[in-house]
Formats: structure tokens, C-alpha cells, sequence
């Protein structure tokens, strides 16, 4: 079966024993005068986790730790080989094209932060399969048997795909909840009674129920409910306690917590941005919203909003990009770290549908006043509100929703009741319920509401909050978790349909299908079935050929947030003679660059330090003033502190004020006892 | 959790024990006093070695400052290894200045040892149950509290430096005991706008005037200089983090809740005993002392979480506690976020919320204790008197003038560290023995299934299996969070039908129920998600077909109970 993704990750050069990306980092490492590593700890099977650092060791005007620096980090989700392959490209890029860059600012870049699953894709004796996570041995239903019914490439096609399963037997405890889409048999959708649909199918991934348990594919790697942990689930920033996916505890993955400490250890991060499935970039997390204690964020802090719409800009100009599949920051790294190490920090998908792409060039962008309410179309899929979730998301919550146990349905409901009431008026409009009825009231009042003791192809009852795991789509998951596959596919009908249309023109120009057409096989269990659908990782991954432009346009994208970072300067002192002996010296330090000194956030956070501006006398000499002035925050372009001391010192001597930038280097303003100049 | 054996009853006691009031102890240890450390890990390697049939003393991990942590495993062996018992986890001193609260687990470990074989109740209590006693969360802390100069209330967190400042200095200015009597007092300046008065009648007291009154002295805080010589005195002192935030369950970063450091499990210490305790889900309680105030303290830390305790859980969360303010005077029992303050990734919370375990906090040492009366909260007056006359005065440095390098002539002076929070050595061992007997309540209200009736009927060609599975103790097999969060792992019901097979089986909603429900699937092996209800049943039904006298295995299997086994013959039960 030609797997149209394999080409990219074989490229890179492998040497026996280890994975490709490692023979080119070492390459690069070797080779380069710009690349350092930068080791982030190991896996759970024991692999490294590298990282280099980019820069310009030779360049000693600023020391390499001091300049500011943007952290690229790239497959926490294993599936997603464009962000690998385009990290390293990035790589070679910046030394190539930006060399004066590198004298000023330093990029450390995680090509690979889940080698061990990576590794596993890389197996060619091992069936592609829809999963991205850090690979564990679970027990993901409780039956006290491990990892024994995971997902299995029956027709040994080398893929394991979906299998549809039309009219099923009472005894398989399938229940038949899709029909044939009538424009495309590829497709299966939720009937419409009034137009005379039945539901015919039942739609799960492609296995059988190996412990005999009534349930498929329920507890191993690629089935329903995954096995494994999402690391992107897995970070301390409302950690997703309890949803499939997220871990037995935040950090429970030496992945995440090899990552997690590293950041923390690393001095001057003014970004971080993370390719990955999910976009944060084009969706942006509301501003301003904040959960139940009232000032960890939902989202980002308003003050935050202006430098958020700096990047998407940025990157529009730089991708062209309109939209894109959003992410549930719950338990994820950017949300982490923004909202913990207090820094800028982003995702993006690197590559979307080519229909996502806008083909104009791209119009004036939204300054700071216009309402977000004027975007047009293309803009973005949906326009939401501001501070909304698109309409997408939430309708992929209320899927969600109605198909959770009453305990989680419980703990959505309190979610909702904190939203504002215009939002929560909004999110009834798209449900179909009129204003001010309870949700709850609503799912308890449908006939067949409770949850199916043996979904189909969905987590069972209780862990149903998997996100973006199951089926063969892998992109990237909407907020809040969507709704099992095949709910999801069933109800993305147009956008399944899109995923057909562009893969008939990839095949129309040569490249291979990235959809098994559905072929009948033999069910053990189930009987005649069809086996097919889209192969895992198609729609996150572009053909090979499409890298080099997806490198040029991320390279652009982030050299042009770099070229933004802060930049604390010093300006010259100016000094006062009082009296005899009696000084009064005032300096600022002024922040010369586009971005603010550190994001918002970070004045809660209070990560790393504040900039200061200490006078080194004794404290005894200093007759007015803190001896050492912080301040948090320089706002961009010009934002400054100013210390103004009154001191005693013998005429003409000397002082020295000591500038420590929250983001840059240290260094020292000499000042000289005598009065300057107005 | 593995079979055990069956559990062994008290007829293995001699009977002269029973006529024997006082029970020597191999390991003699006094309660009237506190011990650093290494005193209590003296304490707790003699005991281990004395009774090595009952106590495995193990090192879980390392604290910050390379002090070992220890967990005592204590279980009597001839009724199964530990693991295939329910066990409890006691802990202490997560808060480094807590002190009685690793006294109260060394208390633990000393009689539950002594008593084994020499009193009955404990004796079954301990062929039924294991314990896990971890006397210190936090060693460093301990340590430092005895061995540097303190107030009762410093060194609470753990030793790791942090720059509280922000000047990138770490623990640079802290407090110094400028009188060198050992603690850390009060400094007090003679001041013409001063806003306090020293009491007339008792001069130890500086009284806070009215604002239309004029004072003479004014409060410099805690005794200290500028260390760093930033103009600040005290403000970046020694550590830390704040352990008792520093867990899964609903944590915060610091900016919400104090003290929470950098991640959850970010402290060695944390992480050691995050790791035994999830290595180890036979744990079906727990048990976390703390002082003060006389309080029973069950989760949430935060009102949103509240609603989502299952009324199960609560009643038995009550019954036990109800029986807490009985043994405990002056104990309440109160909810941590309700009537304490909002706690995010507190270490009961994460045993409650996060595993599911039944679990209190035992905050120790109440005022009133002073006075053994029921009268409300002592006044200063009486403080004194109790200071003075019960302690001999050995709380309180006298105030003594000292010439400060930057305020000039001072007083320095005041209650020391061992003036409150702690319970004063000659009620020590009271108070210890009365927690101990709370936490021997809740151990014994932990799951102990058994198969109930069993009945056998014919049906035509098939045989009618019936059986109970009974608990009787308070707590359910699978606590209600537990199910509804899908922690750990369902319980079991096996039947091995040997020769003859299941032709269909479910359960009764009770013993006169005549309608299964079915179990659709693998009718051997009956997942149940909701355990064995606390004082309750289960009441299983299969349809066999087999001839009379085959023999039929029944095994029930949980986590936080010990697994039960038993053999029924098809044979015609007599009419129920």
C-alpha cells in the first residue's frame, strides 16, 4: 500500500538504529559553527530528546545565553511529521539566510519532543496508525488486562483504517447511527429523517474485540480510547484531570517534564512556538476570560491581545494562511507556557488544505480599534465573537455534551454557567434551544440521551473527553474535545467532503491516494464489513513536495516575530547638583523594541526577574530612592523605567548604576558626580 | 489486589494477654518530648528492627538536602503480604514546623507494634489491614525548624531557595537572631508616635492604643537586619515551597495559590511520596496530620468541587469524622474550603479528588487543651497564667535592648517558637494516643468483602447459582469519586464454572429480586464499576449448565479490599 507520508520522514538521511532527524542534527551539529545541542532529557524508551541551540557562537557583542530567544518545538504529537521535517529545515534556513539575526537573538528548537512514537511510525514493519501520543501500557478500561484490545490492520493493507459496518447483528452491540452521504459514497453522514435517511451503518476503527468484552478496540494503542498520553494534555495550566488522553497526573511523562523543566531553566525565552496539529494562532484564545478562581487566564490576558494580533499578522503575511483547526489549550504547552512561564507562546499547524490558503494578496490588516466583528470571510472560517469560541468548537462541544456521562455532562454544565450570558445565549442559539433553557434540561429531556453503554467507536462512558485521537483524520482537535470520530466525521460532512475533493487533485497530479477506498472483508466478529478511509496523518501532513515553501514561509514567519523582541537599553544618566556633596542622578532604561518587555501574563507569573536599576552604593549614602528599582513590564517601542536617586558623594567621584533587563544583557552605566548638561 | 489468606481470627491470642493492662513495648519510647530527625529515624530503625515480622521500614526517595524518606509497611505477615490488604496512609509534617505531627505517626508505629499479639482489637485490626507511616513529608523542614534559630510558625515550607525578592538573590535577608537566645522574637523601639503600650500590670505585653491615645512603641517586626544591604530588613528569607500545594488535584500556579512551586510533584519529597502512594492502590484511607486548631478536615480545597463529592462518599466522610469529635475534644470536624480557606493541590485533596481514597487531615493542638474546660477561646490573661504557671515560663524570652545597625537601641523579645501551635510535652502523649484511636476508627471502616448466602436451585436442565457478596465495613469497595472519575480498576466477580459452563449470569438488584440483569459479555468475569457498597451487598445470579457435583469457583476481586475465593458444589441448596 503506497503510503504517501513515509518519503518525507525517509528523506532525512537514517542511519541504522536511530531515528533520521538524528543523523541530521548531528550532521548539522558537526558541521555548523551556528549549532550547539541543547540536551532535553530522555524519553520513556530511553531516547534522547535533543534540541540545538541556533545562534552565532562566534559573535561575542551580546553572549549567546543573554539574547532573546524563541523556543521551536516540534512533534509532541508524533503524527505531525511536517512540523519535524519543517523544525529542522527552519534550522538550516536561519544559519543559511539570517546570519546577522543570529548575532542578536539565539533559537532553541526541539525538532522531535516525542521520538519514542515517532520512532514507532518509523517502523515500516509496523501498520500506519492514527495515534501521536507518548506510548504506555495502560489499562485504559479498567478490566485489569493491559493494553489487551488495541486497534489491528486486519485486511494487512499497512494501514489501519475505519470500518463501517452496514446493518449490524443485535449481538455485536454495534448500533447503526450513519447513513451513505447521497453525494459521495466515500462518506458517511447522520441521516436527516425528514428526508427519508435511515441510519444504517455503525462507523469504528478497523480491529476486533480481542478480550472478548463486548467492545472494540477500546483499551490499546490506536484504538478508541488510545492509550497513551497526549502531551499536549499533559502540561500543569488547567490540567483536563480525568480525560482520556491527559495522564495520571500533570507531567506524568518524561517528555513533558524533561520539556517542562528545561524551559523553566532557560534565561531570556521571549517565544515559543510549537508546530503541532492545533493552531492558536489564527484562533486566537479569548482575551480577558478567566476560570472559577477568578486570575489564571482561559485564554490570554487583555493586555496581551495587541502582541497576539502583532503574531497573527505576522504569520499571515508570512503564510497567507486563513484558516486553520483550532486546540483546546487545557493541559497543553503553549497554555502552560504562557500562562505559568509568563512568555508569548503560539501553535500552529504549519501546513493546512490549500483551500485554506488565501490566494489574494494579503489586504490591510486590522489595527487596534477595529472590531474583530468587521473580519471578512476569508478571514477566517467563522467569525466569532470576541472572546467567543468559534462556532465549530462549540458545536463540537454540545456533540460532546450530549454524548457524556451525567457526571462529566455535570462538569460541562458548570463551564457553561461561568460563561458570560451573552455567550452562553450564543452557544443556546447553535444548539437549537431557546433562550435561557438549561442544556442539561434539554439532553435529559431527548428520547435517547443516556450515553450508549457500548459506543461504537468512542471512548466508553466516563472517558469520553478523548481529544483528537480516534479515527483516521488526525487533525487537530477542536476546544473541549470533540465528540467520538465518528460523530465528528459524520458531522464535518463538508469538510470530509473538501479532504476528498483535494486529495483528487494530489492523485490527478501524481501523488499517491491518501484514502483506502472502502474494500469488503470478512469480519471475524462482525461479519461482512468494508474497511477504508482516510490513512492516518493525511490531513496534517502535505506530500513532500510542499516542504520547502513551508519552511520559507515559518523561517519568515519567525524571523519576523524575532526581529520584534524587546530591547532594553540604558540611556545616559543625568545628574543634579543639590548642594555640596548631595546628587540627585536619574537614568532609564527604555525598551527599544516592537514587543513589550515580557507579555502581560507575566507580571503575574513573575517568572524570571524584573528589569532593575540598581544604584551600588551603600545604602547608607542613598537619601532618597529604593536602591534597587524593578519594574515588570516596558510596554513596546519606547515603554521605560525611570530611577531617580538622591545621593551623598565627594564632588566629581564616581557611581555606578547596575542595569540587569529582564530580557538582554547586564552592563553597567558609570555615572560621574558633576552636574550634566540640561 | 492478590488473595490473601483468610483472615485469622483473635483465637490466636494467648489467652493471659488478655488479663495484662499495660502492653511492654520491645522499643521504649517517651512521649513527653519531641525528637529532630534523626532522632525519629533512630526511633523508627529500632522499632523496624525489633519487630521484623511486622515492619518493613523503607526508604522511599531523598529530600532536597539528602535526608532519607521513610515509609514503616506495617502488616502482619501471616495473613498476607501488604499489598493484598487494604492499607492506610498516615503521614506528618508536610509543614516543617508541624512537629506533633510526626510524633503522632512514631505514636502510631510504637503501639500498633507493641499491641500486636497483646491486645485483640489491634491484633485483628492488623491481621485485616496494612499501614504505610511516613513520620515526615518534609525532613528538611523539620530539621531546620530544630536546629536553626525560628519562630512557630517558620519553616513551614520546604529548603528550596527562592528569590522572594526578585532581585536574584536567593534566601539573601532573612531573620537573624540578633539576641542569640535561639528563637526568633519580636523587636520593639521606643518611639513618641508609637501606636503601642507596654501593660502596666504585665510589661510582657505590648497593647495596641486606642487612635485617640497616645503610644511609645512602635513593632519592627521579626528580629533581623539588612542583610543585604538593599535598605530592606527580612524580606527574602529562607526557602520554599509550600508542599502541601505542590500536588495534582486542582493545583494553581503561585500567583493563585501561594506556595504551589513550579509544577505539581516539583519537590523531591513530593515526588517520593506521590510514587509510593500510586505504586500502591491497595491504599483505601489516609490519614495527614497537621496543627493547629483542633480540627477533623476533609476535602474539597475549592468550593467548585464541592457538588462533585458523591452523597455516598459525604455519608461516610460524616460517620467517621462523627466519631473523630467524639474521641478528639475540642476537635471539629469542617470542611477545608469552607471553613478554613481555599486550598488548590493540598495533599488530601489529591489522595480525596485525585485516587479516590477516603482521607482527612488531623489539624492537632487546640487552646482550649490548655484548660481542659469547655470555655471559649482563652484570653491573653489566662495564656499567661498557663505560660507562666504550666510551663514554667520557658515559652517567653524576656525583652532585652539591643543596638541595631540601623534602628538604633531596641528591644528584642517575646513568645518563642515553642510558644504556641505545639502541643506542650506533658499533653503530647494524650493527644497522640487519642488521634492514633481516631485513625484506628477510620482504618477499620476500610472494605472487608465476604460471600454472603449462596443458594443453588434447579431450573429445568440448568442449574441457579446465587450468591451474595456482602462488605461489612463502612467504606465501599470503590469509593463513589472513584467510580465516577474511572480511577484505578473496576472490582472482579470470576466464576470458574471447571466442568461445567455459564450459560447466562447478571445481577439482582437483591436477594428476592427475580430478574437479572444480564451481562451481556463474558459472564465469568463480571466487571463492577461500583465495588461492593459500603455495609452492603451484591448479589450475583448464573444459569449453569453441569451435572450435580461439579464444582464451581467464585472469586471476588478488588482493589481496595482483600480478594475473597470460594467453592460451591451444584447441589440442590435447601429452599431459601
Amino acid at each position: 500500500m503506497p503510503n504517501p507520508l513515509l518519503p518525507i520522514v525517509v528523506s532525512l538521511l537514517a542511519q541504522p538504529g536511530e531515528l533520521p532527524f538524528e543523523a541530521r542534527l548531528k550532521a548539522l551539529e558537526a558541521a555548523s559553527p551556528f549549532i550547539a545541542a541543547a540536551p532535553i532529557g530522555q524519553s520513556r524508551q530511553g531516547r534522547v530528546i535533543r534540541g540545538i541551540w541556533v545562534t552565532d557562537f562566534a559573535d561575542k557583542t551580546i553572549a549567546p545565553s543573554d539574547r532573546p530567544t524563541l523556543i521551536l518545538i516540534a512533534g509532541l504529537d508524533a503524527r505531525h511529521t511536517v512540523g519535524v521535517e519543517t523544525a529542522l529545515n527552519v534550522a538550516d534556513r536561519l544559519i543559511a539566510d539570517h546570519k546577522d539575526l543570529l548575532k542578536s537573538v539565539r533559537f532553541g528548537i526541539v525538532p522531535c519532543a516525542n521520538p519514542d512514537t515517532f520512532a514507532r511510525h518509523l517502523d515500516p514493519a509496523k501498520p500506519r496508525v492514527d495515534f501521536g501520543r507518548t506510548i504506555v501500557p495502560g489499562d485504559a478500561d479498567g478490566d485489569r488486562r493491559t493494553d489487551e484490545d488495541p486497534a489491528e490492520d486486519l485486511n494487512g493493507d499497512g494501514v489501519i483504517s475505519m470500518m463501517r459496518v452496514k446493518n449490524p447483528h443485535p449481538r455485536s452491540g454495534l448500533r447503526a447511527e450513519f447513513c451513505l452521504d447521497p453525494d459521495n459514497s466515500r462518506l458517511l453522514k447522520r441521516p436527516d429523517p425528514a428526508k427519508g435517511q435511515r441510519a444504517e451503518y455503525a462507523l469504528l476503527i478497523e480491529g476486533i474485540d480481542n478480550d472478548g468484552d463486548g467492545k472494540f478496540n477500546e483499551d490499546g494503542l490506536g484504538g478508541a480510547a488510545g492509550g497513551g498520553v497526549d502531551l499536549n494534555m499533559n502540561f500543569p495550566y488547567r490540567w483536563p484531570e480525568f480525560s482520556d488522553g491527559a495522564g495520571p497526573y500533570p507531567l506524568s511523562e518524561p517528555e513533558s517534564l524533561a520539556l517542562a523543566q528545561w524551559l523553566l531553566d532557560q534565561p531570556n525565552i521571549a517565544a515559543i512556538v510549537v508546530f503541532g496539529p492545533g493552531d492558536t494562532i489564527l484562533n486566537q484564545p479569548p482575551a480577558g476570560r478567566f476560570d472559577q478562581n477568578g486570575s489564571l487566564t482561559l485564554g490570554i490576558e487583555n493586555g496581551d491581545k495587541a502582541a497576539y494580533d502583532e503574531i497573527a499578522r505576522l504569520f499571515k503575511e508570512a503564510t497567507r494562511m486563513s484558516g486553520a483547526p483550532g486546540m483546546d489549550l487545557a493541559g497543553s504547552l503553549p497554555g502552560w507556557a504562557y500562562s505559568n512561564l509568563g512568555t508569548l507562546a503560539v501553535s500552529t499547524p504549519v501546513w493546512v488544505r490549500p483551500d485554506l490558503i488565501s490566494r489574494d494578496t494579503p489586504r490591510p490588516e486590522r489595527r487596534e480599534g477595529e472590531t474583530r466583528g468587521e473580519a471578512g470571510p476569508g478571514d477566517r472560517p467563522e467569525a466569532a465573537p470576541a472572546g467567543g469560541l468559534p462556532e465549530s468548537d462549540i458545536r463540537a462541544r454540545i456533540a460532546s455534551f450530549m454524548a457524556a456521562s451525567p457526571a462529566e455532562r455535570e462538569r460541562m454544565m458548570q463551564e457553561f454557567n461561568s460563561l458570560p450570558p451573552e455567550e452562553q445565549e450564543r452557544i443556546r442559539s447553535i444548539a437549537g434551544l431557546a433562550p435561557g433553557q438549561s442544556p442539561m434540561r434539554a439532553v435529559e429531556q431527548m428520547p435517547a440521551s443516556q450515553p450508549a453503554t457500548q459506543p461504537p467507536a468512542g471512548p466508553p462512558p466516563g472517558r469520553g473527553r478523548g481529544r483528537g485521537q480516534a479515527g483516521g483524520g488526525g487533525g487537530g482537535r477542536p476546544a473541549g474535545g470533540p465528540p467520538p470520530a465518528s460523530e465528528t466525521r459524520a458531522e464535518d460532512a463538508g469538510e470530509e467532503a473538501k479532504w476528498l475533493a483535494y486529495n483528487q487533485e494530489q492523485v490527478k497530479a501524481g501523488a499517491a491516494s491518501g484514502f483506502v477506498e472502502w474494500s469488503p472483508f470478512q469480519h471475524p466478529q462482525l461479519g461482512e464489513v468494508e474497511i477504508g478511509g482516510f490513512i492516518p496523518g493525511f490531513k496534517i501532513n502535505p506530500p513532500a513536495s510542499e516542504l520547502p515553501r513551508l519552511a520559507d514561509e515559518q523561517v519568515k514567519f519567525i524571523t519576523s516575530l524575532a526581529a520584534k523582541f524587546p530591547r532594553i537599553e540604558a540611556k545616559p544618566p543625568t545628574v543634579e547638583r543639590l548642594g555640596p556633596g548631595l546628587y540627585r542622578v536619574t537614568v532609564r532604561a527604555v525598551n527599544e523594541g516592537a514587543m513589550a518587555s515580557m507579555p502581560e501574563v507575566n507580571t503575574k507569573a513573575r517568572q524570571g526577574l524584573p528589569t532593575m536599576l540598581t544604584l551600588d552604593v551603600p545604602v547608607t549614602r542613598i537619601v532618597s530612592g529604593e536602591k534597587i528599582v524593578r519594574a515588570w513590564l516596558l510596554p513596546a517601542s519606547g515603554g521605560q523605567v525611570q530611577a531617580e536617586w538622591i545621593l551623598t558623594g565627594q564632588d566629581g567621584s564616581t557611581v555606578n548604576i547596575l542595569v540587569n533587563p529582564s530580557i538582554g544583557a547586564r552592563s553597567t552605566v558609570r555615572v560621574e558626580l558633576k552636574e550634566t548638561a540640561p | 489486589m492478590k488473595p490473601a489468606l483468610a483472615v485469622l481470627a483473635a483465637t490466636l491470642l494467648t489467652a493471659a494477654v488478655h488479663a495484662q493492662p499495660h502492653h511492654p513495648a520491645k522499643v521504649e519510647v517517651a512521649f513527653n518530648r519531641y525528637y529532630t530527625y534523626a532522632e525519629m529515624e533512630g526511633h523508627f530503625k529500632a522499632i523496624a528492627a525489633a519487630y521484623p515480622d511486622l515492619v518493613e521500614l523503607r526508604e522511599i526517595g531523598k529530600s532536597r538536602e539528602g535526608r532519607s524518606m521513610w515509609v514503616a509497611i506495617v502488616n502482619a505477615p501471616r495473613t498476607g503480604p501488604h499489598t493484598s490488604k487494604p492499607a492506610m496512609w498516615i503521614d506528618g509534617n508536610v509543614h516543617g514546623n508541624e512537629i506533633q505531627s510526626a510524633e503522632v505517626v512514631l505514636y502510631t508505629l510504637w503501639y500498633l507494634t507493641k499491641s500486636y499479639g497483646a491486645n485483640a482489637d489491634l491484633t485483628k485490626l492488623l491481621d485485616t489491614y496494612s499501614f504505610y507511616l511516613c513520620p515526615s513529608q518534609n525532613p528538611d523542614g523539620r530539621e531546620f525548624w530544630f536546629s536553626n534559630v525560628q519562630t512557630s510558625s517558620s519553616s513551614r515550607s520546604n529548603r528550596r531557595p527562592v528569590d522572594d525578592d526578585k532581585d536574584g538573590l536567593l534566601d539573601e535577608d532573612g531573620p537573624d537572631d540578633l539576641d542569640g537566645d535561639g528563637s526568633i522574637t519580636q523587636m520593639w523601639k521606643q518611639d513618641p508616635n508609637g501606636r503601642y503600650i507596654r501593660d502596666r500590670n504585665d510589661p510582657r505585653v505590648f497593647i495596641r492604643v486606642a487612635d485617640d491615645e497616645k503610644g511609645e512603641w512602635t513593632n519592627l517586626g521579626s528580629e533581623g537586619i539588612d542583610n543585604d544591604g538593599d535598605g530592606r530588613v527580612n524580606e527574602d528569607g529562607p526557602g520554599g515551597d509550600d508542599m502541601n500545594r505542590n500536588w495534582p488535584t486542582d493545583w494553581q500556579p503561585n500567583y493563585v495559590q501561594g506556595g504551589a512551586g513550579l509544577y505539581p510533584f516539583s519537590n523531591p519529597e513530593t515526588r517520593a511520596v506521590g510514587r509510593f502512594i500510586l505504586d500502591h492502590p491497595n491504599i483505601a484511607a489516609g490519614q495527614s496530620y497537621h496543627n493547629m486548631g483542633g480540627m477533623i478536615l476533609r476535602g474539597p480545597g475549592a468550593s467548585y468541587r464541592e457538588n462533585a463529592y458523591p452523597g455516598g462518599d459525604r455519608a461516610v466522610y460524616d460517620a467517621i469524622a462523627a466519631k473523630g469529635v467524639d474521641l478528639l475534644p475540642y476537635y471539629r470536624y469542617l470542611i477545608i474550603y469552607r471553613d478554613l480557606y481555599t486550598v488548590h493541590g493540598g495533599f488530601v485533596n489529591w489522595l480525596a479528588e485525585g485516587l479516590g481514597i477516603f482521607s482527612f487531615t488531623n489539624e492537632m493542638w487546640h487552646n482550649n487543651m490548655y484548660f481542659q474546660r469547655d470555655i471559649a477561646q482563652p484570653d491573653d490573661k489566662r495564656m499567661w497564667l498557663f505560660r507562666d504557671r504550666l510551663q514554667f515560663g520557658e515559652v517567653f524570652k524576656d525583652y532585652t535592648e539591643y543596638d541595631h545597625p540601623q534602628y538604633g537601641k531596641v528591644l528584642i523579645g517575646g513568645l518563642n517558637k515553642w510558644s504556641s501551635r505545639i502541643t506542650p510535652t506533658f499533653l503530647l502523649e494524650e493527644e497522640c494516643h487519642r488521634n492514633f484511636a481516631f485513625t484506628m476508627f477510620h482504618a477499620d471502616q476500610m472494605p472487608v468483602l465476604s460471600f454472603g448466602r449462596t443458594h443453588v436451585a434447579r431450573s429445568g436442565d440448568l442449574w441457579v447459582l446465587t450468591v451474595e457478596v456482602r462488605n461489612d465495613k463502612l467504606m465501599p469497595s470503590r469509593s463513589g469519586w472513584a467510580r465516577s472519575r474511572r480511577i484505578g480498576l473496576n472490582d472482579l466477580m470470576i466464576c470458574e464454572p471447571g466442568k461445567a459452563s455459564i450459560a447466562a449470569a447478571g445481577t439482582l438488584s437483591s436477594w428476592l429480586d427475580t430478574r437479572i440483569d444480564p451481562v451481556r459479555n463474558e459472564p465469568g468475569r463480571i466487571q463492577v464499576e461500583g465495588g461492593v457498597p459500603g455495609r452492603g451487598t451484591l448479589t450475583f445470579r448464573y444459569y449453569l449448565s453441569g451435572s450435580p457435583g461439579d464444582s464451581i469457583t467464585l472469586r471476588y476481586i478488588a482493589e481496595k479490599a482483600a480478594d475473597i475465593q470460594a467453592t460451591v458444589e451444584l447441589k440442590e441448596s435447601a429452599a431459601p
